[in-house]
């Protein structure tokens, strides 16, 4: 069951023998990943509730993009160590696609072109393939049509899809919007997006934090990894989160991100030791 | 039984047809526009009645496309495997005239496709595509030959293929461009995908150029489906078998899409979507092109096997 929680958000309550424990959506513990020899996540730490969002900021090269990849699955990272629990699962030992039928999203930083899949094609096999899972019918071919015209709505997207394939020949702009668009058709709990901010005019980037602010609910969670605080003004989170050399060193609320526009990191830097 | 007087095992040699065999002739007039679907598959002849022109394959095709002409020539073969498939198509092309060929195997046990394009005036614009998907012990050649003897012309060659289980292609492309054909615009590529550590490919794109005043490319690659793409659709909730077979036919979709008759473009589509599933069923190794009862496609064990990837 769902209650409010003070902050406006909800908790989902699992009774056990009478107890009532507050399980948090996505519990990262001490989560080490490395490509190849060099490792990149060196202890992550994170709880990210249900109706939250956390932006996760920090310089280049530091492992933001890393995070989002292991939580999703991408089989380039390998973990050494830690776990990933979500919706009470350890997700580290499920396929990527089974990550995404319970309900994680990635939203990439630079979305794929895939010449030849249309858009349509792809929409209606990833919503089937999520409906199969869960054990619903599959969509009929008006119903499909019906929700992807009531979708496109949510990024403003007036272009015809049909005939185009994935990403191919689309703007920087047009890619992350439909980044926003899939997230919308496939309604995710968990929505994890890489600087989906970078590469955007303030128009572009108006609509695609609108469309992620309309897909917000109290009982899904978002994830925003950006450089900049510019996104932040549209997508206002709970947290900021600071990671630093494979670690998050720092967490405040979302005054956080001034600071670091203004100031920069090297006062954390500082702040370390270093 | 393989031919070997017509099938040179070394690269370079030219295919000599038997001196034997009579040619069929073809000659698109002035002016004219022609659309014709070479296959022995009575199904698809049926399918495509009064859209296009269906001839049965010959051991020898001599097509001559007289001026401003426009030739769509598509070759589908889907024989089973105990059969061999050897054909040479000669192409000569006047000033201004068009072609626009598609020859698609997904069928036979030796197959061999002998193009030969001549183009003998200027204007002249060729697209020569190939799609191979094979497997078991099938092979495949796709030689092409293309001459440019007149300035301001185009071609361009795609080929593409899957080759599964201990199956060899072969692509043998050459670009001859003569001393005089300034302003030619070449373009040569195939791209191969291998499923085994068994399958087989040799490719050689090959340009031979006696002038300064051209554009030309030439390029092929073998590798595997790409991996972005794969945890791209993943993150989606696709399944990885789903997301291979969507990108098997992603990587064929390019030569398919260039046919022009919307008609065989879905046959052909469907065929090829067929294939990578394993249900296309031509026919078993009783039954040369489509079986039928009582046989009814039993014996047929047919299958590209994507999950190899």
């Amino acid at each position: 069951m769902l209650v409010g929680s003070p902050s406006g958000g909800a908790y989902r309550i699992v009774a056990i023998n009478q107890l009532y424990i507050k399980m948090a959506l996505l519990t990262i513990r001490n989560l080490h990943a490395s490509i190849g020899e060099r490792e990149i996540l060196k202890g992550v730490n994170l709880e990210v509730n249900r109706g939250e969002v956390h932006a996760i900021m920090g310089p280049n090269g530091n492992g933001k993009s890393t995070l989002a990849g292991v939580v999703a699955g991408n089989p380039k990272y390998t973990v050494t160590e830690g776990e990933v629990i979500y919706n009470g699962k350890n997700i580290l030992d499920m396929p990527v696609d089974q990550r995404a039928n319970e309900g994680i999203f990635l939203g990439f930083q630079y979305p794929v072109e895939i010449p030849g899949v249309s858009i349509t094609n792809f929409m209606r096999t990833a919503i089937n393939e999520q409906r199969k899972y869960h054990g619903l019918d599959p969509l009929s071919g008006a119903e499909f049509l019906r929700l992807m015209e009531e979708k496109k709505k949510v990024v403003e997207m007036t272009a015809s899809l049909a005939g185009r394939s994935v990403n191919e020949g689309f703007s920087g702009g047009e890619k992350k919007k439909n980044e926003i668009f899939q997230m919308a058709m496939l309604n995710p709990t968990l929505s994890i997006l890489d600087e989906t901010d970078s590469g955007l005019d303030i128009d572009a980037l108006r609509i695609v934090a609108g469309g992620v602010n309309q897909l917000r609910s109290a009982d899904n969670a978002t994830i925003v990894i950006t450089h900049y605080q510019r996104l932040l003004d549209f997508i206002v989170p709970d947290f900021v989160h600071v990671l630093y050399e494979g670690r998050i060193v720092k967490t405040g609320p979302k005054e956080l991100a001034l600071e670091l526009e203004e100031k920069g990191y090297e006062w954390i830097k500082e702040e370390l030791g270093q | 039984m393989i031919r070997k007087d017509i099938l040179p095992n070394t690269w370079g040699d030219e295919w000599k047809v038997p001196a034997d065999t009579t040619p069929q002739l073809l000659s698109v007039p002035q002016g004219a526009s022609l659309c014709v679907v070479i296959t022995d598959d009575p199904w698809i002849v049926e399918m495509l009645d009064g859209k296009a022109v269906c001839m049965p394959s010959t051991p020898l095709l001599k097509v001559d496309a007289a001026e401003d002409s426009s030739l769509q020539l598509y070759r589908l073969q889907g024989m089973n495997t105990p059969s061999e498939h050897i054909t040479t198509t000669q192409v000569a092309m006047q000033q201004g005239a068009q072609l626009r060929m598609n020859t698609i195997t997904l069928g036979g046990g030796h197959v061999r496709n002998n193009i030969e394009i001549r183009m003998h005036g200027e204007h002249c614009h060729v697209e020569a595509d190939g799609l191979y998907l094979i497997d078991r012990e099938q092979q495949c050649d796709n030689y092409i030959f293309v001459e440019h003897a007149k300035p301001n012309c185009y071609s361009r060659e795609l080929y593409k293929g899957i080759v599964d289980d201990s199956a060899r292609a072969r692509f043998n492309g050459h670009v001859l461009v003569q001393d005089g054909a300034t302003k030619t615009e070449a373009f040569q590529t195939n791209r191969n995908i291998l499923l085994t550590d068994k399958a087989h490919v040799d490719t050689r794109p090959f340009l031979e150029i006696y002038n300064d005043d051209v554009k030309c490319s030439h390029g092929s690659t073998i590798g595997q489906l790409d991996e972005q793409a794969m945890f791209y659709l993943q993150t989606r909730g696709i399944s990885q078998r789903t997301a291979i077979t969507m990108l098997s036919y992603a990587f064929c979709d390019e030569v398919i899409r260039a046919i022009e008759l919307a008609e065989l473009r879905d046959i052909v589509g469907d065929m090829v979507k067929k294939r990578l599933h394993g249900e296309l069923v031509p026919s078993c190794d009783e039954c040369a092109i489509r079986c039928t009862t009582p046989c009814n496609g039993e014996n047929v064990s047919f299958k590209i096997d994507p999950s190899k990837l």
